[in-house]
């Protein structure tokens, strides 16, 4: 009888690993992102030298703030890139039809979600790993205790435990990668900071359980060495940079700090191992999710419940406007976006505009009530979550357009029908601009809600110590025109990112990231130069914030204009600058659309398409019979 | 009807398509036929103006240069994908509409041309169901009711048959000889040689972007058939025999296998009977006599080497 030998193997683990490393990008990324990391290391130590030229040796002993910023950037890029790295780990198995061979293996459920886990852990420890020459030099530099060192490591591990872990679970629970994604983000902020929201809201009565809690602990002997009494303290349960910054300041000596943070900790372990288990249960069970349209199915059980409630004694069933079904008239593209996607039929757009505009409406109302200050911190947050939702819906509507025509393999057929590029172009956006008009709804409410604030503000108090908040009609004319520049910019620029990327998934994706760097890449350049040159005549080049278009929408709500001097100056430069993008995004989309999508266009006459070849290079038995 | 002259299509350093010219006279239906990546796909998307990156002395539709007006040749050309390109949100009913608006055709006259386009597919009965409840041979023929809706002069058919089951395939070919019988141009790609056989009235082979030959299939086939294989046992000895076979005028090779003597015959200098006869006029007992078919496949499998580009 043959012995069973038993072998250790990781083969999943050893297949993820091997795919990485054959991939191009991963090395470019990584590249790009020590260049990043490195350089941001960098001036901050030309910032902490330029502050001791005359003593070069008082640099010694100053290597915390080297050491603190690294570890900050490392928890940043954690939180930014891991959720990105993860979401995709089953649901691409999934999108692949590649799960249901893997669960048939010798591989049990949780053996794939650990290797999965593991695999991604490694991509993102490749990067983390990349920072440890920098935390040697700031430890060699002094000021570093050994106690914030290992403390530093040690969050900075669980932290990536537990994240990897989330993007896991909802890569297993959701169907596809963009959903994940979204998922991922969503859900890690609501752990991160929605104790915190709950809390000082008191939702549920949670801040009253906190408060409650914070006294049982405050009176324990072993706890109350570690805990400070803030209440607020329990908020950050899940945030390690928190415990971090928290026990760096810890007045009970180096073992304490680590067996504090050791013990505040425990929670963000444990939500990790729950992440993992949930992650393994969903696995089998949502691992053949039937391809279906999550928005529109909800839709269609709300026509359900609906009609069923219309279904009663009084009314009887009655419609009184009921669905025709049109048949496609002489812009057929524009007839299906409009009539048969979720995001562009008239009956289910209003339904997102009343999702929207009922609680802006009651939130404009209840902050007009409260509010003692003409700028209105509520209903700005309230204005960059609708843009936030703007951006978000757009994108995943926008790139979808062409890429989805690509992923159901029906782009080919449309693109052999006589209509031109052009025109498929703008019948295509036409559910998008439908979708458009109902964000700008709620977009124009808080606009006006806000212009009439500071109206009404100024009547009152003519005084105000920030003149610009006061200026109601520079805000709406430079909202007015944000909105009105900015959405169909967005629309263009996600169109042409959609043709641009073959799948569907991976538009979306691009997107969203080429959004989010694009708002913030302008502050991370301008830092470096502020730090390299510190002499730089700041005014100079004050309008370079205007290069992240985030920048005026945050300025103009907070009402910074004080380095300006002006709100209308502002104003003009980021008409002038996204008033030039969204020209240059809708040429480049309805202009080349044809060779974008890789169709001979009209104005492709004069390609020359000689081969060069002289026929005689013909092989013989091609020759006509 | 369809001219191509000196067809190049290169994927940055890949030669998909290597100088191929062939031309195609109206009426006829020419079968593409070559194993996977030798080029057939690229060229038919040359000629659908899917195809961007390509070199040529010509590609014309009746006369027109695909390069010069893509828009034109859209009018006259149906083009049906390897895979359905069917849009599962939409019924049998709106997806023709939705095509039916696309290529223009008054709004009078859509109702008549779904309603008659929908017979010839044989998919009436369907035409209020979802198109994604549809088997794969119905979404087939709703793709080919689709191309027919213009009344497009010729058609390209990419693998019309691929991936599905027998009946369905059998319908898709009955529709296609229907096609056939209404005098359409047709362009079609397959791997199944049996049916492109019964379908097609010339042939061009490709592999590795080089046509191995193109033409008429009888003159393919004669042209093969000059070398047939004849297969014969002999009762008793064959030794002697195979010397006297070999000496006949029109018998290129004789070859002395296991059981039975393989005859290389040049059929224009020596007919099959006539070797029958001529081998019973030397005494020996023939038990087997059999001429290698000359189907399709022989051509294919005689013709190819199994390269790729």
């Amino acid at each position: 009888m043959k012995r069973r030998i038993f072998q250790f193997s990781l083969p999943l683990l050893s297949k993820e690993l091997a795919e990485m490393a054959n991939r191009r990008r991963t090395y470019i990324i990584r590249t790009i992102y020590a260049l990043l990391f490195l350089g941001c290391v960098g001036f901050i130590y030309i910032d902490l030298m330029s502050g001791v030229r005359n003593n070069p040796m008082a640099i010694l002993g100053r290597g915390r703030e080297i050491f603190e910023s690294m570890i900050y950037l490392q928890f940043v890029a954690i939180y930014l890139f891991l959720p990105a790295i993860t979401c995709g780990v089953i649901t691409q198995e999934k999108e692949r039809n590649s799960l249901g061979l893997l669960l048939i293996t010798r591989l049990s459920p949780s053996t794939i979600i650990l290797e999965k886990y593991l695999g991604r852990l490694i991509t993102m420890v490749t990067f983390l790993m990349l920072g440890l020459p920098i935390l040697a030099f700031a430890y060699s530099l002094g000021g570093v205790s050994p106690a914030m060192f290992i403390n530093g490591l040690w969050l900075l591990t669980i932290t990536m435990f537990q994240i990897a872990a989330l993007g896991v679970l909802c890569s297993s629970f959701f169907r596809t990668t963009v959903a994940a994604f979204i998922a991922t983000y969503i859900f890690g902020l609501l752990i991160l900071f929605g104790p915190s929201i709950a809390y000082e809201l008191n939702l549920f009565f949670y801040g009253d359980y906190i408060r409650l809690m914070a006294q049982v602990l405050k009176t324990n002997p072993f706890w109350s060495n570690y805990f400070s009494g803030r209440e607020r303290d329990l908020n950050y349960l899940f945030f390690a940079p928190y415990w971090l910054d928290r026990f760096g300041r810890f007045a009970g000596g180096g073992i304490g700090a680590i067996v504090g943070v050791f013990l505040f900790s425990i929670p963000i372990l444990l939500s990790t191992f729950l992440f993992l288990i949930f992650a393994h249960y969903f696995l089998v069970r949502r691992a053949f999710l039937p391809a279906k349209n999550l928005l529109l199915n909800i839709f269609k059980n709300l026509d359900r419940l609906f009609s069923k409630i219309n279904n009663n004694r009084v009314t009887r069933g009655v419609v009184l406007i009921k669905d025709q079904v049109h048949l496609p008239d002489n812009d057929p593209i524009a007839w299906r976006e409009t009539s048969k996607k979720s995001l562009g039929t008239v009956r289910y757009l209003f339904r997102i505009l009343v999702l929207l505009e009922v609680p802006v409406l009651l939130l404009c109302l209840l902050i007009a009530s409260s509010s003692p200050a003409a700028v209105v911190p509520g209903a700005v947050i309230l204005l960059w979550l609708v843009w936030g939702l703007s951006v978000l819906l757009l994108a995943v509507s926008a790139t979808s357009l062409i890429s989805g025509e690509r992923s159901h393999e029906t782009l080919d057929v449309l693109l052999t029908t006589p209509i031109s590029g052009t025109q498929l172009l703008e019948q295509k956006i036409a559910g998008v601009k439908r979708l458009c008009l109902v964000l700008l709804i709620p977009l124009l409410t808080i606009v006006f809600f806000e212009s009439w604030w500071r109206w009404e503000y100024a009547q009152i108090n003519p005084h105000n110590r920030n003149e610009y908040a006061l200026q109601w009609l520079p805000y709406l004319i430079g909202s007015l025109l944000t909105i009105g520049i900015y959405l169909p910019m967005l629309i263009y620029l996600f169109c042409w990112i959609g043709m641009k990327v073959k799948s569907q998934t991976k538009a979306i994706l691009s997107a969203l990231g080429a959004i989010i760097i694009w708002c913030i890449l302008p502050f991370i350049l301008a830092f470096p130069i502020f730090i390299m040159y510190p002499s730089f005549n700041e005014d100079s080049i004050i309008y370079g914030v205007f290069l992240s278009p985030a920048s005026y929408i945050v300025l103009n709500e907070i009402a910074e204009f004080h380095e300006f001097g002006s709100a209308w100056g502002p104003l003009v430069v980021n008409t002038f600058i996204y008033g030039g993008c969204y020209l240059l995004f809708r040429s480049q989309c309805r202009n080349h659309i044809d060779e974008k999508l890789g169709r001979l266009g009209d104005g492709d006459a004069d390609l020359s398409r000689s081969p060069g070849i002289s026929l005689g290079n013909q092989p013989l038995l091609s020759s006509k019979s | 009807m369809v001219e191509v002259k000196n067809l190049w299509v290169r994927y940055g350093k890949y030669e998909a398509v290597k100088g191929i010219s062939f031309s195609i006279p109206k009426g006829e239906v020419f079968g593409f036929i070559g194993p996977n990546g030798a080029g057939k796909s690229s060229t038919i998307k040359v000629l659908a103006t899917l195809q961007r990156d390509f070199e040529c002395d010509a590609v014309k539709i009746n006369g027109i240069s695909v390069n010069k007006a893509p828009h034109l040749i859209r009018e006259m050309i149906g083009y049906m994908p390897d895979f359905f390109g069917v849009y599962e949100d939409l019924t049998a009913r709106e997806y023709l509409h939705f095509f039916a608006a696309a290529y223009r055709i008054n709004k009078s006259r859509r109702k008549v041309i779904v309603d008659d386009v929908l017979q010839l597919t044989d998919l009436t009965e369907k035409i209020d169901a979802p198109v994604d409840s549809l088997s794969r041979g119905m979404k087939q023929r709703l793709a080919l009711a689709r191309v027919l809706l213009h009344d497009p002069d010729l058609l390209l058919l990419d693998e019309p048959a691929s991936g599905l089951d027998p009946r369905a395939r059998i319908e898709v070919r009955e529709l296609l000889v229907a096609l056939k019988e209404m005098g359409k141009t047709i362009i079609i790609s397959s791997h199944i040689l049996h049916e492109l056989s019964q379908l097609c009235t010339s042939i061009g082979i490709i592999e590795a972007g080089k046509f191995v030959t193109q033409g008429p299939l009888d003159h393919i086939y004669k042209r093969l058939e000059l070398s047939r294989v004849v297969h014969v046992q002999i009762v008793g000895e064959m030794n002697g025999v195979c010397q006297k076979i070999e000496n006949m005028n029109g018998v290129k090779s004789v070859s002395v296998q296991a059981d039975r003597l393989a005859i290389q015959l040049q059929e224009d200098q020596l007919a099959v009977e006539d070797l029958h006869a001529q081998i019973a006029a030397t005494g020996a007992k023939i038990r087997m006599f059999q001429a290698e078919a000359m189907d399709m496949e022989t051509v294919f499998m005689k013709l190819t080497e199994g390269k790729t580009a």
